[in-house]
């Protein structure tokens, strides 16, 4: 195998053409376009403040006499009830929302307004004035104190409505949340185990300031877009140099050479895989390397960052792999390398387009955004802005997941039309 | 050793190969000779268990190739008439290449590349790209990467199609080495019959997807022992005296060549005065006359009624 790719890698890497298709243009295009549109981005892009309505549509002190007044019902020792509404003010979910939203470690990132009423946040979020509404409905107190206290099942949640059309500030929003949610009831069922004695303790505001994982980093900058952008784009065009390459390689009867040695057809697609593979990762670190020496495009960033944007390369990587893969097995059974032409001259293009490479598409069309996380280009853009803004590993996985599923399809589409022994 | 059996490919209504039988006996150098078209290429293609027959067999050492294609894969050197290297890699770099997918490695590896290239005479130009090559130089390397692995049966497919005379004398001096040297059994295709006549010690000839004539090249000659190839040099070419030589009832076929014509008759007429005597009637005038033993071209021509380049 690393024969194979040796050869791979010294025909495409002698070819100079190829060379100034998958590392030349990309890097004077992310030159280009991140000095002549660093202003603009700095302005209109990213995700410097999101606007959000926080409503409360409950009273705490009303919901918290309604739970001391069901307590005395149930006959709990007045003891046992001054000591549970002692730690309920310290538990209530919804202030500690409230809290998290308005600590000053968000500020710059989150705007939360608290002075709406639920119709008015409505009409300023279909104004546009707001990217999202957080509701804290009637009761949420008293529910959520009598499943912790009284393990009953509780019948109301936080509500969420985000504008869905701007992924980023969607994810946003919907990491803080999630986060607050899942750190609660990990501290609540700890509490509880624990026989109620670390509620005080465990539960605190500054905890959760320090779980949520939205950082208070710079917007993405023009170069960090185009750097990302241009990277993911040129990336596939190693899916359509190399199964063109194999094309080559039918044409001028090495493949057929390469078959009578008895080397295995599927063996040899596993090749490209892997050539794919490890071009596209290779390409993708000079660029971002050079990238980040020459503009500083991702200075003082920490390791476990490092360590997400290389999963995301690798799996990337992988995806382009599977396509080269696919692009190669359709050409070579059908004796034709239009399908290597056709994917480099019409297919990339389309594909940045939607998937952002261009311009954030999200402030086109909330359709083209979605479609263009479809695309594999699309989806890791989308995750490496995520890590960039730095939003949790979680909010980034489901891209990867998808990017993985879509190459385990191109892959077991490819083996499927491969020729299996003979060419004819 | 390795044998032909029935042997037929098929695409849509075209029949490329029409049941060919053939066999190659251990150490033998046997040529496959036919024009451009005859079938020859699918042929070894089917052989190399490149391509599917449509119907029949090839055995090597009575097992079913078509069955078992691993049985001959390690065995079988094969150089095909295209030049299917890495243009952009050096020859060094390609045999190395090859030389690993055959699992050479470390210094055996090392060892063979550089055997091969002393054989091939490009030792001096090794790290060279392919792309700069010569087309002579070219075929040395395409006919080196089949020798990496030391194969039993060395296929090869017209493998001086396009080279100067130098490089293709320096080809076929290599094969006969190979052949005779090292005992290695050669199928050597090519539609020229000097080089398999050179090289080979049986023949068949193919042409339009049939085996037409099979046997030693003395043999195949004998086809022709009744018959004498006589070439006639003529100041000016003159169609009135090919239309007179025809009508002569001991001549066979009249061609044009160079300069002059060649004349197919049966032996035993007074021939050489008969040609004088028709040509003196149309004035034309005879520089040259001489009479040659029959060629493998010759016999080509008496079966198929054409010349093997045509």
């Amino acid at each position: 195998m690393w024969n194979m790719l040796k050869k791979d890698f010294l025909t495409i890497s002698r070819d100079r053409s190829e060379v100034l298709v998958l590392l030349v243009m990309p890097f004077v295009l992310i030159a280009i376009l991140g000095f002549a549109l660093g202003g603009i981005n700095q302005e209109n892009q990213g995700i410097a403040e999101i606007p959000i309505a926080l409503v409360m549509s409950q009273e705490f002190d009303q919901e918290l006499a309604a739970f001391e007044q069901r307590l005395e019902q149930e006959g709990f020792p007045i003891e046992m009830i001054n000591q549970v509404i002692e730690s309920a003010e310290a538990i209530d979910p919804a202030t500690m929302l409230k809290d998290l939203l308005l600590t000053p470690e968000l500020e710059g990132t989150i705007n939360t307004e608290i002075g709406y009423q639920l119709t008015e946040a409505q009409q300023a979020l279909q104004d546009d004035e707001i990217a999202a509404i957080i509701t804290i409905p009637d009761q949420f107190s008293y529910q959520t104190l009598s499943a912790i206290y009284l393990d009953e099942e509780p019948k109301v949640s936080i509500e969420v409505l985000v504008q869905d059309y701007e992924q980023i500030r969607s994810d946003v929003i919907e990491s803080v949340v999630t986060n607050f949610v899942d750190q609660y009831n990990f501290e609540t069922s700890i509490a509880l185990a624990t026989g109620g004695e670390a509620i005080e303790t465990a539960v605190n505001t500054e905890g959760f300031g320090e779980t949520t994982y939205l950082s208070t980093q710079e917007p993405v900058s023009a170069f960090q877009y185009y750097t990302i952008g241009m990277a993911v784009m040129f990336a596939l065009y190693v899916a359509a140099t190399v199964s063109s390459n194999a094309f080559k390689e039918k044409e001028t009867h090495v493949f057929a050479r390469l078959m009578v040695t008895g080397e295995k057809p599927i063996r040899y697609l596993i090749s490209k895989a892997v050539s794919a593979t490890v071009l596209t990762a290779l390409q993708l670190a000079i660029l971002f390397v050079l990238s980040g020496v020459l503009f500083q495009t991702f200075a003082n960033q920490s390791f476990s960052f490092w360590l997400e944007m290389s999963v995301i390369t690798l799996s990337f990587a992988l995806t382009v792999g599977s396509v080269a893969t696919l692009l190669t097995a359709i050409a070579l059974q059908f004796n034709n390398d239009a399908i290597s032409a056709t994917f480099s001259g019409g297919v990339v293009t389309i594909f940045a387009f939607l998937g952002g490479s261009f311009t954030p598409v999200e402030q086109i069309s909330p359709v083209i955004r979605m479609l263009g996380n479809w695309t594999p280009n699309g989806a890791v853009m989308t995750a490496y802005l995520q890590t960039i803004q730095g939003l949790s590993f979680d909010a980034v996985m489901p891209m990867i997941y998808r990017v993985l599923a879509m190459s385990i399809v191109f892959i077991s589409v490819a083996v499927f039309i491969f020729p299996k022994r003979r060419l004819a | 050793m390795l044998e032909v059996e029935g042997l037929k490919k098929t695409y849509k209504a075209t029949k490329a190969v029409d049941g060919v039988q053939l066999y190659l006996n251990h150490g033998e150098s046997v040529g496959l000779l036919g024009p451009n078209g005859a079938g020859k290429s699918t042929t070894i293609s089917m052989m190399s268990t490149l391509i599917t027959p449509t119907s029949g067999d090839v055995r090597y050492n009575k097992k079913s190739v078509l069955k078992h294609p691993d049985i001959i894969r390690p065995v079988l050197g094969v150089v095909p008439q295209e030049i299917a290297l890495y243009e952009e890699l050096s020859a060094y770099e390609n045999m190395k290449f090859f030389g690993k997918i055959y699992g050479l490695s470390g210094k055996k590896l090392e060892k063979k590349v550089d055997e091969v290239l002393e054989l091939v005479g490009l030792s001096d130009r090794k790290k060279e790209r392919i792309k700069r090559y010569s087309g002579g130089m070219k075929r040395r390397i395409n006919i080196a990467v089949a020798l990496m692995h030391e194969p039993e049966v060395l296929i090869m497919d017209e493998p001086t199609v396009g080279i100067d005379p130098q490089s293709r004398s320096y080809i076929l001096d290599m094969v006969r080495q190979l052949n005779r040297e090292k005992g290695m059994t050669v199928l050597y295709t090519s539609h020229y019959m000097e080089e398999v006549e050179r090289l080979c010690d049986r023949v068949y000839i193919m042409d339009h997807g049939h085996i037409i004539a099979s046997g030693t090249k003395e043999e195949l000659k004998n086809i022709l022992s009744g018959e004498e190839t006589v070439f006639v040099e003529v100041q000016q070419m003159a169609p009135g005296l090919v239309e007179k030589l025809v009508a002569h009832e001991a001549i066979q076929k009249v061609t044009e060549v160079e300069k002059g014509y060649k004349v197919i008759a049966t032996k035993g007429e007074d021939l050489l005065a008969d040609i004088f005597k028709l040509a003196s009637t149309i004035d034309v005038k005879i520089t040259g006359i001489h009479v040659q033993t029959p060629t493998l071209e010759d016999v080509f021509l008496h079966l198929t009624g054409r010349k093997l380049r045509d």
